[in-house]
C-alpha cells in the first residue's frame, strides 16, 4: 500500500511538472538557506567536546587596577586570562584530575635545507594533561609524560600539517627538529580526524584553528619565551628582567582544570577562594573578590563565541523556512482541491478518509524529501562559497553528520506540516458536494 | 429581436474541425418564447453562444436588436450581454463564494447601478422568484431548483430584452423543472423575448415555436403556433403528473 | 470597484488568502530586518582610518640568523631595510613601525596626562623614519618626528609624541595640546606632544579606536621589524613585488611577508562582508520566493474558478472588470499582510535588539519595505490575473 501510495505520488507529481517544480523549489530554497545559516551557528555552538566540555573549568581572577575596572566601561568584567604566577599557583593544587596552563608561542622551524626555508610556527606551550584533557588523538606516538614536564625536556608534539611541512610526512616520532636554537624530538604526531571547526580550548584572540605544535609549558623560563597572543597588564613591573616580567600582574596564560564531580567543582572552587582571599593579605587582588570559574560552555558563552551577527542570521532562516512552508501549503492547497473530483471517485470506489490523508500526505513527503536532497546539496554549495569569503585562520567551514541529519529532519517536517492541512482539506470533502455544485 | 443569417462556426482542435454552426438561419420576434430542440451535438449551445455573444463566429450576419453585432469590440459586447441579454445555465452558474442577494448583483455591478437602485431591483427580483427569504445563503445551501431560481432572480433584476436559457430545467426534476418553466412564462407574458434550448419536450411545447437543429443547421422552420396551445398542454401535463 | 462582495466572497478562501497574507508579513519582517542588519554593517565599514589606505603596503621582516641578538647589528639592518625600500621607485615614504591601519588590534597601553584627573587607555605605537608619509596622515597640530626625536641610546626613552586629535579633546578639550605632557602610569617618562594627529581610527577590542599615541623609536627588535611603505598612487603592484628582492639583498637571514592594507581592511571587514552578502541574497530570494507563491496560489485560485470567471464575463463583466477584481483582491490581502508585517516587522527586531544582534528598526525602512512587497505583490498577480482575463465567456455554457 505504501509503494503504491508513492506511485501514485510520483504520478500526481509528474502530472503538473510546473507546479511541482515550484513545490520543490520552494521547500529546496528554504532547506539551502535554513541548512547554511544554521550550520554556520552550529560550528560555533557545537559541543567541541560532547560529555566532557562541562566538565572542564576555565578560571578567571580580578587581579586587575583597583583604580579601574578590567574594561573601564563595565565594572563587572575582569581579565580574560591569569597571571604567569597565579597560574603556578593554581596549578599546586591535586584536586583538579587534570589540569593546564597555557600560551601561544612563536618560533622559526629549521626544516632539512632539501625540505623547505625556514618558516614560523605558532606553539601551545601546555602541560602533559592537555592531550587526554581535550581527548586528542594520536597516530603516530602520544603527548609527552610528566617526567618530560618536570625536567622539562625538549620534545613536542605535531600535528598532519607540521608533519608535511617538518619531515614531508610519515611516522616522524623520534625525528628532531631545529626551532629557533635548538633542536626537539618529536614524540607523538596527532591523527588527521582531529579538525575542529576552531580552536576550541583556546577563546583569546577570536576563533582561529588550532596550532600546528605543541611544547612542555615549562620550556618557558628556560628560553624566556614571550607570548604571541594577547597580554593586558595594567601595573609596571619592577624591572625589566625576564624574572620579574613572570612575577607580574601582566595576564597572559590561560587555565584549565578538569574537575569530574561537583564535589571536586566545589573543593577547588574554595581552593581557588582561599588562594586569592590569601595573595589579598601580601597586597594583590585590591578589586573586591572576583573569580570565574566556568565550564567550557559556559565560558564559549562569556566569550561570546557565537557573533552576534550569526545568531540574527539564524533566526531569520528559519522565518525563511517558514514563509516557503506557508507557500507549499498554499500551492499544495490550490494541488489537491482541483483534485476533488477525482478523490471524489477514489472515495466512491471505496477509498477511506484515512486512505486519502495518507496518499496525500506521502506526496507532500515526496515533495519535502525531493526539495530538502536538492536544498542539502545547494546548502554545501553555499557554505563552500561562504568558506571562500571568510578570511584563512579562522574557522572551518562545512557540514557535519549532525547537521545533515537536521537538514533532512526540516525538510521531513517541513514537508509534513506543509502537507497536513491541504490533505486534511481534500480528505474531509463529502463524495457528493462534488455533484451538487459544479 | 434576433436575426442570424448563414452563421458559420467551426472549432478548431489540434486534430480535427468540427463545423457546429453551418448556414444556421434564423429569426426571433420580439416578445417570442423560442425552444431549441436536436440532438446532442448538433449545436444548440453553440447557437446560444453566438446568439448570446459569448463565443464569435465565422461567417454570416447576426443583427441583435437592430445591430450588426460582428464588428463589435470585446467591451462592447460585455455591455450588450450586461444590458441586453440574460442568460439562465444548465448548471445554474451561481458564484459559490457570494451568498444569494450578491449573486443577483453581480451583473447590476458591471452596470454601475447605484447602491439604492441595486438593492430595490434585488429584493424585487428574488420576491418574484420566492426566495426573499434565503437572501443570505450561499448557493451550496440551497437545492437545485433554489439554485435556479437565484438564477432566474439574477436575470429579473437585470432587466434585459432577451432571455437565453440552455436547458435550464436539464439538472432538476420535474416539479422543480415546472417551477422554473412557470417563471419563464410570467417573464414572457412580461414582454421578454426568450430562447431556450431544451431537450425535455414537455418544456419546449410551453413555447410559443420549436425550432429543430440537426448538425448545425435549423431544419424546420415552422410558422408561430398560436399561444392558445400552452394552456392545454400544461393542463394535460398537470393531469399526467397527478 | 466594488470592495463589499469581494471582501465577502474572500471569506470563502480564507485559507488561501491567509497564507499570503502570513507569507507577505513574515516576508515583510525578514526583509526589513534584513536590511537595517546590512545597514548596520554598512554603517560599520563607512569609518574612515585618516590614512591614504589604497596606497600603503605592508612588510615584515622576521629574523632567524644568530646574529640578530646583537642590537647594533639589528640597528644596521632595519636602517639598511629603510633605505633600501625607499630607493624602489613609485615609493613615497617608509617607516618601521608596529602599526598597522585596520588590523583590529595592535598595542595599547595606561598612561596619565597632565591635567586629566583619571588613568586613560590608549593605542601606543613607536614608529622609525617617515611615519606620516608612510600613512599620507595629515598634522592638526605641531610636526612630525625628525631623526633627533629617537636617542642614540637604545635604552633612553624618547621625550616626545604624536597623538590623535580625538585623544587631544578627550584630554584636554579643543584647545591646543602641543607642549603638554603623557607620562606613565607612575608619572615617569614624560613625553611631551610635539604633533596630532587630523584624523586616526583603527578598531580596538576595547573602545579606543580613535585614541592613538605615536612615539619616535626602536619599533623592532630581535623578534623581526615591520614596515608601512607607502607607494604613489598605481605603483601597488611594482613595489609589491619589488619589496620581498629588496629586503633579501640587505639582509637574508630573515622570513618576509607583505601585503597590502587594503587586504587587510576586506579581511577586517570579511565578517561584514559576509552578513551583507548573505542577507542580500536573501532578500533577493526571499522576495523571489514570495512572488513565486503569490504568482502560484493566485494562478491556482484563478484555475479553480474559471467556470466562476466564464459566468461574470457572460453577465457583463468585461476583461478590465475581471482583471481589477483580481488585482482589488490582492491588493486587500497584500495590505493585510503588510499591515501584519509592520507588527512583525517590530516585534522581530525587538528580539534581535533584545538578543544584542541588531540595531532598532528606523521607520523608513519599514515604509521602503511596505512599498517594495506591495509592488512585487502587484506584479505577481498580474500574469494570473491576465488569465483570468482572457477566460472565454462561453465556458459558462459548459456543462462540466
Ligand atoms: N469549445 C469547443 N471546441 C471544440 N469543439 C466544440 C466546442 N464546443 C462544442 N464543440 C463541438 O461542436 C458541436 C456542437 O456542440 P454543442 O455544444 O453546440 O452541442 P449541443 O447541441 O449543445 O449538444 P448537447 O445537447 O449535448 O448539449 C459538437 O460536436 C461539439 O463537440
Ligand atoms: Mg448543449
Amino acid at each position: 500500500m505504501f509503494l503504491y501510495n508513492i506511485r501514485i505520488g510520483i504520478k500526481s507529481l509528474r502530472r503538473n511538472p510546473i507546479l511541482t517544480a515550484l513545490l520543490i523549489a520552494a521547500i529546496a530554497l528554504g532547506i539551502c538557506v535554513s541548512t547554511t545559516f544554521i550550520a554556520l551557528r552550529h560550528i560555533y555552538e557545537a559541543d567541541p567536546l560532547p560529555g566532557k566540555s562541562d566538565k572542564l573549568f576555565y578560571v578567571r581572577l580580578d587581579n586587575w587596577d583597583p583604580a579601574r575596572a578590567y574594561n573601564a566601561d563595565d565594572p563587572k568584567s575582569l581579565p580574560n586570562m591569569i597571571t604567569y604566577r597565579d597560574m603556578r599557583a593554581l596549578m599546586q593544587s591535586n584536586i583538579p584530575t587534570r589540569q593546564s596552563g597555557m600560551y601561544v608561542a612563536g618560533m622559526f622551524a629549521h626544516p632539512d635545507p632539501k625540505i623547505g626555508r625556514p618558516f614560523g610556527v605558532r606553539i601551545r606551550m601546555c602541560f602533559n594533561d592537555f592531550f587526554t584533557m581535550f581527548n586528542i588523538p594520536f597516530q603516530y606516538g602520544s603527548g609527552w609524560d610528566k617526567a618530560a614536564d618536570a625536567k622539562p625536556e625538549q620534545v613536542i608534539v605535531i600535528n598532519q600539517d607540521q608533519n608535511q611541512k617538518m619531515f614531508g610526512g610519515g611516522n616522524s616520532v623520534g625525528r628532531t627538529i631545529r626551532l629557533d636554537d635548538r633542536d626537539y624530538k618529536v614524540v607523538g604526531v596527532i591523527g588527521a580526524e582531529w579538525k575542529p571547526a576552531f580552536r576550541f580550548y583556546d577563546y583569546n584572540g577570536g576563533t582561529v584553528p588550532p596550532e600546528g605544535v605543541f611544547m612542555p609549558f615549562n620550556l618557558t623560563p628556560v628560553l624566556q619565551l614571550n607570548t604571541a597572543a594577547n597580554s593586558d597588564g595594567w601595573k609596571n613591573q619592577a624591572d625589566n628582567t625576564y624574572e620579574s616580567f613572570l612575577q607580574s600582574e601582566q595576564t597572559w596564560i590561560e587555565y584549565w582544570a578538569e574537575l569530574p564531580t561537583p564535589e571536586k567543582q566545589q573543593a577547588f572552587r574554595d581552593y581557588v577562594t582561599n588562594y586569592v582571599v590569601d595573595q589579598k593579605k601580601h597586597g594583590r587582588f585590591e578589586r573586591p573578590l572576583h573569580i570565574e570559574i566556568t565550564s567550557m560552555p559556559q565560558t564559549m558563552s562569556a566569550f561570546q563565541i557565537v557573533p552576534p551577527t550569526v545568531k540574527s542570521m539564524s533566526i531569520v532562516s528559519l522565518l525563511f523556512l517558514i514563509v516557503c512552508s506557508l507557500n507549499l501549503v498554499g500551492l499544495l492547497l490550490g494541488k489537491f482541491l482541483a483534485r476533488v473530483p477525482e478523490v471524489s471517485v477514489r472515495r466512491a470506489l471505496g477509498a477511506s478518509k484515512f486512505q486519502v490523508f495518507w496518499q496525500h500526505v506521502v506526496e507532500c513527503e515526496l515533495v519535502g524529501i525531493i526539495g530538502g536532497a536538492i536544498g542539502l546539496v545547494l546548502s554545501i554549495g553555499t557554505l563552500q562559497l561562504i568558506a571562500k569569503m571568510t578570511p584563512q585562520n579562522t574557522i572551518t567551514i562545512g557540514l557535519d553528520g549532525e547537521m545533515v541529519f537536521v537538514s533532512i529532519f526540516l525538510s521531513l517536517v517541513a514537508g509534513l506540516l506543509a502537507g497536513l492541512y491541504p490533505s486534511w482539506r481534500v480528505c474531509t470533502i463529502a463524495p457528493a458536494m462534488q455533484l451538487k455544485v459544479q | 429581436m434576433l436575426e442570424m443569417k448563414n452563421i458559420k462556426k467551426v472549432y478548431r482542435t489540434d486534430t480535427i474541425q468540427t463545423h457546429a454552426l453551418e448556414d444556421f438561419s434564423l429569426l426571433v420576434e420580439s416578445g417570442e418564447f423560442v425552444s431549441v430542440m436536436g440532438p446532442s451535438g448538433s449545436g444548440k449551445t453553440t447557437f446560444l453562444n453566438v446568439a448570446g455573444l459569448l463565443d464569435t463566429f465565422d461567417s454570416g450576419t447576426y443583427i441583435l436588436d437592430g445591430k450588426d453585432v460582428s464588428k463589435l469590440s470585446d467591451s462592447e459586447m460585455s455591455r450588450i450581454r450586461n444590458r441586453a441579454i440574460g442568460f439562465v445555465f444548465q448548471s445554474f452558474n451561481l458564484i459559490p463564494d457570494l451568498n444569494v442577494f450578491d449573486n443577483v448583483d453581480v451583473p447590476l455591478r458591471y452596470r454601475g447601478l447605484g447602491a439604492a437602485d441595486r438593492k430595490q431591483r434585488i429584493e424585487r427580483a428574488l420576491d418574484l422568484v420566492g426566495l426573499s427569504s434565503r437572501a443570505k445563503h450561499l448557493p451550496s445551501q440551497l437545492s437545485g431548483g433554489q439554485q435556479q431560481r437565484v438564477a432566474v432572480a439574477r436575470v429579473l433584476a437585470g432587466d434585459p430584452k432577451l432571455i437565453l436559457a440552455d436547458e435550464p430545467t436539464g439538472n432538476l426534476d420535474s416539479l422543480m423543472a415546472r417551477e422554473i418553466m412557470d417563471l419563464l412564462d410570467r417573464i414572457n407574458a412580461s414582454g421578454t423575448t426568450i430562447v431556450m434550448v431544451t431537450h425535455s419536450p414537455e418544456c419546449a411545447v410551453r413555447a410559443q415555436r420549436q425550432i429543430h437543429v440537426l448538425d448545425g443547421r435549423v431544419v424546420d422552420l415552422e410558422t408561430p403556433r398560436i399561444s392558445l396551445a400552452r394552456n392545454e398542454v400544461s393542463a394535460g401535463m398537470a393531469s399526467t403528473l397527478g | 470597484m466594488p470592495i463589499g462582495p469581494i471582501v465577502r466572497a474572500m471569506k470563502h478562501n480564507r485559507t488561501r488568502f491567509a497564507l499570503i497574507i502570513f507569507e507577505i508579513a513574515i516576508t515583510l519582517a525578514i526583509v526589513t530586518n534584513a536590511v537595517n542588519m546590512i545597514l548596520a554593517q554598512r554603517e560599520q565599514m563607512k569609518k574612515t582610518s585618516g590614512f591614504d589606505d589604497d596606497n600603503i603596503l605592508w612588510a615584515s621582516a622576521v629574523p632567524f640568523a644568530p646574529e640578530f641578538k646583537e642590537q647594533s647589528y639589528i640597528e644596521n639592518v632595519v636602517m639598511g631595510d629603510l633605505r633600501a625600500i625607499r630607493a624602489i621607485p613609485g615609493v613615497k615614504a617608509v617607516a618601521a613601525t608596529g602599526f598597522l591601519p585596520w588590523q583590529g588590534g595592535g598595542s595599547s597601553g595606561t598612561m596619565k596626562a597632565e591635567g586629566y584627573p583619571d588613568k586613560f587607555q590608549a593605542q601606543t605605537y613607536g614608529a622609525r623614519g617617515d611615519l606620516l608619509g608612510a600613512l599620507g596622515a595629515k598634522l592638526k597640530y605641531g610636526r612630525a618626528f625628525t631623526e633627533n626625536d629617537t636617542p642614540v641610546d637604545p635604552n633612553e626613552s624618547t621625550k616626545v609624541c604624536i597623538i590623535s586629535s580625538k585623544l587631544s579633546e578627550k584630554l584636554w578639550g579643543k584647545a591646543n595640546p602641543i607642549g603638554r605632557v603623557i607620562t606613565s602610569t607612575e608619572g615617569q617618562t614624560p613625553r611631551t606632544v610635539v604633533g596630532v594627529l587630523d584624523e586616526f581610527y583603527n578598531p580596538y577590542s576595547w573602545n579606543i579606536g580613535d585614541y592613538v599615541r605615536f612615539t619616535p623609536g626602536r619599533a623592532y627588535d630581535g623578534t623581526g621589524s615591520f614596515y608601512l611603505i607607502r607607494s604613489e598612487p598605481g605603483a601597488s603592484k611594482s613595489v609589491a613585488d619589488a619589496l620581498e628582492k629588496t629586503l633579501v639583498k640587505v639582509n637574508a637571514g630573515r622570513v618576509f611577508r607583505v601585503g597590502t592594507v587594503p587586504q587587510v581592511k576586506e579581511r577586517y571587514f570579511s565578517g561584514n562582508t559576509l552578513v551583507i552578502r548573505a542577507m542580500t541574497a536573501v532578500i533577493v530570494v526571499l522576495v523571489f520566493i514570495t512572488a513565486l507563491g503569490i504568482l502560484g496560489i493566485t494562478s491556482l485560485a484563478v484555475a479553480e474558478r474559471t467556470k466562476q470567471i466564464g459566468t461574470r464575463r457572460a453577465l457583463g463583466a468585461t476583461k478590465g472588470d475581471i482583471l481589477k477584481h483580481f488585482l482589488t483582491e490582492n491588493w486587500i490581502v497584500t495590505s493585510i499582510g503588510l499591515f501584519l508585517g509592520i507588527i512583525a516587522t517590530y516585534a522581530l527586531n525587538f528580539f534581535l535588539v533584545s538578543q544584542l544582534t541588531d540595531t532598532k528598526m528606523p521607520w523608513y525602512l519599514v515604509g521602503v519595505g511596505v512599498v517594495l512587497l506591495w509592488l512585487n505583490g502587484l506584479v505577481a498577480t498580474i500574469p494570473p490575473a491576465l488569465r483570468a482575463a482572457s477566460v472565454s465567456p462561453a465556458i459558462a455554457t459548459r456543462t462540466v
